[in-house]
């Protein structure tokens, strides 16, 4: 694969990855993703890294009614930016207002500058660049859970 | 970046890092979902070009390609990504006159997937599963 496409990717020592399995273990993680390999990649690799409460939703709009269920309120939100009906932006910005304590990590192929700023004025915690890893969801995932790499 | 039509239809790189990394029930569940994705984002193209929806084209395009990248199927992504490329430019002629490799691509991916391939009528506006 050339390095132009690869993503980063950190190595985690199994100390590490024990850390982030701990922080994540009691965290119920909202995966928020239009195309449905990717939502059930991104869940498998989420429950693999340790997380026991996976939800997962398809769009905006049904992310945002699973969260009126007071015990669907996520922790973590791993969203795509590029969905239909509501994108990851609107979405970032109406859970930020609604539950301000949320860690959102945005997952994009939207890499450049400008849209790394706008997610960011818009509140966003963490980024994920597509093609996505086990290592860097890994990552993004630490830094969001103040697990120190 | 890498030229679509030099790349492998999968990069076993990926693919043996995923077997790894994820159980083995969802490892078949998400490359099944593949297939579906597939078919069913190259149909949503097929009838948003003959529409001249170019939201939706967009959309379908930069979907497939997050998915195929996600899981390897490197060909079917770089072709999805200069494709992408050309409809962000507004460059439909492009995007049209990539149907047919895109549809090859997308076949190739199946077949590699262990699916049965897509069947497409002659003016390529109609998918059939």
């Amino acid at each position: 694969m050339s390095a132009s496409i690869a993503p980063k990717e950190t190595i985690m020592s199994e100390h590490m990855e024990k850390a982030i399995a701990a922080a994540i273990a009691d965290k119920l993680v909202l995966v928020v993703e239009d195309t449905s390999s990717s939502r059930i990649l991104v869940s498998g690799l989420v429950r693999g890294l340790g997380a026991h409460r996976v939800v997962s939703a398809t769009d905006g709009i049904d992310a945002l009614a699973k969260t009126l269920d007071k015990d669907l309120v996520p922790d973590v939100v791993l969203c795509d930016w590029v969905m239909p009906n509501m994108d990851g932006l609107e979405l970032l910005t109406r859970i930020k207002a609604a539950h301000a304590s949320v860690k959102f990590i945005m997952m994009t192929v939207k890499t450049e500058a400008e849209a790394v700023i706008m997610a960011r004025q818009h509140g966003v915690d963490g980024y994920v660049a597509k093609p996505f890893t086990r290592e860097s969801l890994m990552t993004s995932l630490a830094k969001v859970l103040g697990v120190s790499l | 970046m890498q030229d679509w039509r030099q790349a492998p239809v999968v990069d076993t790189s990926v693919t043996d890092q995923l077997r790894q990394d994820l159980d083995e029930a969802d490892f078949a569940l998400v490359h099944d979902a593949l297939a579906d994705d597939i078919r069913g984002r190259l149909a949503e193209l097929s009838g948003a070009l003959a529409q001249d929806d170019g939201d939706t084209a967009r959309r379908a395009i930069h979907s497939l390609k997050g998915a195929a990248l996600n899981l390897g199927h490197l060909r079917l992504g770089l072709l999805c990504g200069h494709l992408n490329h050309c409809a962000l430019a507004g460059d439909w002629d492009s995007v049209r006159g990539g149907w047919d490799d895109l549809v090859a691509s997308g076949q190739s991916s199946l077949a590699a997937l262990g699916h049965a391939g897509l069947a497409f009528d002659g003016d390529s506006s109609i998918v059939r599963a």
